[in-house]
């Protein structure tokens, strides 16, 4: 038996599926995270049962590709239930999304989420009344306490029937739809959908699209805006009948602090440097804490075993990958992705998303485009993978151009452990003055350059809430785990063909090669470079591969400070690392991940040779 | 009844101005009117004393500013049926003139500036033509202030315009101005939810005041 979760955007349909199926599922507070299909199975007085959570979507008829995805998976009558899940406190709204799912005429269940924040704002709805209105059963949740969420697959198994509820459509549409059942011999919903164009046959889609340009010219209305009309009708006519609302509790309104000028854009500022900050102080430590134990308990006593060179090197490296996923990725990208997790679950990131609208939309793109360039100061990886949040391939292209240039925390720890150890902290500073700079001036170009349309935004904010600790770290070590599902086997493979490459002597070689190259344009040594180059497998790789071309962990006296510095700004800026590119080529296609990539080498550089020319 | 004559005198009081008369006598409207002039006279005082005209010791008629509005205001209303009732429905013009002179008097305001402008543009009532007016109280979000209530009177977005439609946003809905940032976006509600929408999507909603 299989069951389809479907509902709005934010309504707690993640939150139900994890209940339901007890894998951890991401549960979100930003509209839409969920975009790939998850599946989880269930077992029920012995019977398995597959629950598919279907991504969250205001409409069963746009084309977006959530949009797509569910109308493909109700269409195809996989599930044998579907259950809808609605926000008590927003039942119109939610309606509307219901009766065209109830159009279908498939089994059914409602779930009727966030009794608890409705009862907050005033709003009761009589179940009851709903229940026998729509013709299904429902069942009223609250899936943050896990209060009733129990009595959902019981519920599905016993009473789960196909609604009864009817849209009145205008009597053109009537007409129409009659009129294409019998030529075409369609169900009702095959011929709702060919008006809407939405058909497979031509023949049907011909008579379809002369049926409705006649109803346009009749009513001056598209066929789409019609029936969307009469189906809000119905909702309104149908929430009228079973919601109560009294005035709400009026509390403090935080939501006014934040999403004017003054404070709010402080507040924004005041939040996200106060992050970085804090991802920093705590990642250090536990990176520190981390390297160490590796080094202690698993890199000595192997280097201390004795094996051949050859497997000595290969297992040195292998241990090299792991302490960098677990030393680096981890504690930095873990601390990050908790505070992501605080600032999504409680609705902040929309209005932070509202507050940045202006601003990014100089750079060609919109609000929610703040959360890949958020993201990407902990890595790059997520921050890449999230640009699928964006709308239009435009914002999607300029987001990855923006993103791949952020400096994330590998390229900090080189920011950090070279140029703020060796030259100063205003140098420091002043790197990411000039990448920062540099990304002001790319976002500002790809605003006039890139081709493709560019909407605004339209944005449903979260309400606020208190995020809960376990919601938060579910959701972090989620997210943690894709990244090291995709980022580790990468790092490995990186670290020994490194490995490999100094082993065989071909570092060397390769130092010789480039070495008129590396003195003439960035005034580096050959080995310099050559550990720049490596830095493409991992960003932070080429500050530990400098220190072993050099052969001195001091590095102030074998480079001067102006080559230290031409380093730190050559290796944040140039090529991502493979990881990002990898992920670049799954978004953006491999010819766009190329030219990011160029992009990056030209600027890379273009910016080292000309601080060699002012500062030598 | 009573109120309809009166509103009928008015009128077209207002009509002889209009056309260029400078006085009306009583007799000469209780000829237009096809009245007995001694029970006109006696309605007449009436409306002297609630304002809507004053009468000279010539026994001629002026309007006063109060009378004047009304009987503009009936006029217009009997405009618009005719037209409405001749132009568009093809009615005789005889017939949709005396039909228009029953329906002026009962016709809602709303309903009336609603067809003006359906008469104007047929099928769509773009915003230049109504902001020109200054009749109507018909903005773009954009223009709107926060905390105002409005309802929706067009959606012309393309691209991302289905989106809006379902969220709710559809030509008779209620909305709330939340909050507006000049130069910044705005965030309505709608249906009890809040939605943030950029400058330009907010500008291409059409939206009427209530109040």
């Amino acid at each position: 038996m299989k069951i389809g979760l479907i509902g709005n955007p934010n309504v707690g349909k993640s939150l139900i599926f994890h209940q339901l199926t007890g894998i951890g599922v991401e549960v979100s507070n930003y509209p839409g995270t969920t975009i790939d299909l998850q599946c989880g199975n269930t077992c029920f007085q012995k019977e398995m049962i597959e629950v598919v959570d279907l991504p969250g979507i205001y409409s069963l008829d746009g084309d977006s590709e959530e949009e797509r995805t569910v109308r493909a998976f109700v269409d195809s009558g996989e599930a044998d239930v579907i259950v809808a899940v609605l926000d008590a406190g927003r039942l119109e709204r939610n309606l509307y999304l219901l009766l065209q799912v109830a159009e279908y005429r498939r089994p059914m269940l409602i779930v009727l989420n966030m009794m608890d924040e409705a009862e907050k704002s005033g709003i009761t709805v009589d179940v009851g009344k709903l229940s026998s209105l729509l013709g299904v059963e429902v069942i009223p949740t609250i899936a943050v306490q896990g209060k009733n969420t129990c009595n959902i697959i019981p519920a599905v198994l016993s009473s789960a029937r196909s609604p009864t509820v009817k849209v009145l459509y205008d009597h053109h549409i009537e007409a129409a739809v009659k009129s294409l059942r019998t030529i075409h011999n369609l169900d009702w919903m095959g011929a709702i959908q060919a008006l809407l164009g939405h058909a497979e046959d031509p023949d049907v889609l011909e008579a379809s699209s002369a049926l409705s340009e006649e109803i346009e010219r009749i009513h001056r209305m598209s066929v789409a805006q019609i029936i969307a009309g009469n189906r809000h009708h119905c909702a309104e006519h149908i929430a009228s009948e079973v919601v109560r609302s009294r005035p709400p509790e009026r509390g403090p309104d935080i939501d006014r602090l934040l999403t004017t000028r003054i404070p709010g854009i402080p507040i924004l500022a005041t939040i996200l440097i106060g992050i970085l900050l804090t991802v920093f102080i705590i990642g250090s430590w536990l990176e520190e804490a981390i390297v160490t134990l590796i080094d202690t308990f698993v890199l000595q006593p192997f280097l201390a075993a004795g094996f051949p060179p050859l497997a000595e090197q290969l297992g040195t490296s292998f241990i090299l990958a792991i302490q960098a996923g677990f030393g680096i990725a981890f504690p930095f990208i873990f601390t990050f992705y908790v505070f992501i997790a605080l600032l999504e679950d409680s609705g902040y990131l929309t209005r932070a998303a509202f507050l940045a609208d202006r601003t990014l939309h100089r750079f060609g793109m919109h609000g929610q485009g703040i959360i890949p360039i958020v993201l990407g100061f902990g890595c790059n990886v997520p921050a890449i993978m999230s640009i699928k949040l964006l709308r239009t391939k435009r914002e999607r292209l300029i987001a990855s151009f923006l993103v791949t240039l952020i400096p994330c925390s590998a390229r900090t720890v080189i920011i950090a452990g070279l140029v703020a150890a060796f030259v100063g902290l205003a140098a420091a500073l002043s790197v990411y003055l000039i990448v920062l700079v540099i990304i002001l001036i790319t976002g500002l170009m790809l605003s006039r350059v890139t081709p493709g349309e560019q909407f605004g935004m339209i944005l449903e904010m979260s309400p606020l809430r208190w995020p809960t600790a376990k919601n938060v770290l579910l959701k972090s070590w989620m997210r943690i785990r894709e990244f090291l599902v995709i980022a580790m086997p990468l790092l490995i493979v990186a670290s020994i063909i490194l490995g490999l490459f100094q082993y065989s002597g071909l570092m060397a070689a390769f130092g010789d090669f480039i070495e008129p190259f590396s003195v003439a344009v960035l005034g580096l040594p050959s080995y310099a470079t050559t550990a720049l180059i490596f830095g493409i497998l991992r960003k932070e790789m080429a500050l530990e591969t400098l220190v072993i071309l050099a052969g001195t962990a001091d590095l102030g006296s074998v480079l001067s400070m102006a080559q230290i510095y031409i380093f730190a700004v050559v290796s944040v800026l140039f090529i991502p690392c493979i990881a990002t590119i990898a992920v670049l080529k799954k978004e953006i296609g491999t010819k766009m991940a190329l030219v990011v990539s160029a992009y990056t080498l030209i600027i890379g550089i273009l910016v080292g040779a000309l601080l060699n020319i002012i500062l030598s | 009844m009573q109120s309809s004559f009166r509103e009928d005198i008015l009128e077209t009081l207002y009509k002889e101005k209009a056309t260029g008369t400078q006085t009306t006598s009583i007799g000469d409207l209780a000829t237009l009117l096809d009245r007995d002039a001694g029970e006109l006279e006696k309605i007449l005082r009436e409306m002297e004393k609630d304002g809507d005209l004053s009468i000279s010791p010539e026994r001629t008629i002026m309007l006063t500013p109060q009378g004047e509005e009304t009987g503009g205001k009936i006029m217009r209303k009997h405009r618009i049926l005719e037209c409405f009732f001749s132009e568009m429905l093809g009615m005789a013009p005889e017939t949709a003139g005396k039909e228009a002179c029953t329906l002026e008097h009962s016709v809602s305001d709303e309903a009336i500036e609603r067809l003006g402008r359906y008469i104007r543009t047929p099928g769509w009532a773009g915003p230049r033509s109504m902001r020109r007016g200054k009749r109507w109280q018909v903005l773009t979000l954009i223009e709107a202030a926060e905390g105002e209530q409005l309802v929706v009177s067009c959606v012309r977005c393309r691209g991302p315009g289905s989106r809006l439609h379902d969220l709710g946003l559809f030509p008779g809905t209620t909305i709330l101005v939340v909050r507006k940032i000049p130069g910044n976006g705005i965030v309505i509600r709608v249906k009890e939810s809040d939605i943030a929408l950029s400058p330009e999507i907010a500008a291409s909603i059409i939206v009427e005041r209530t109040g």
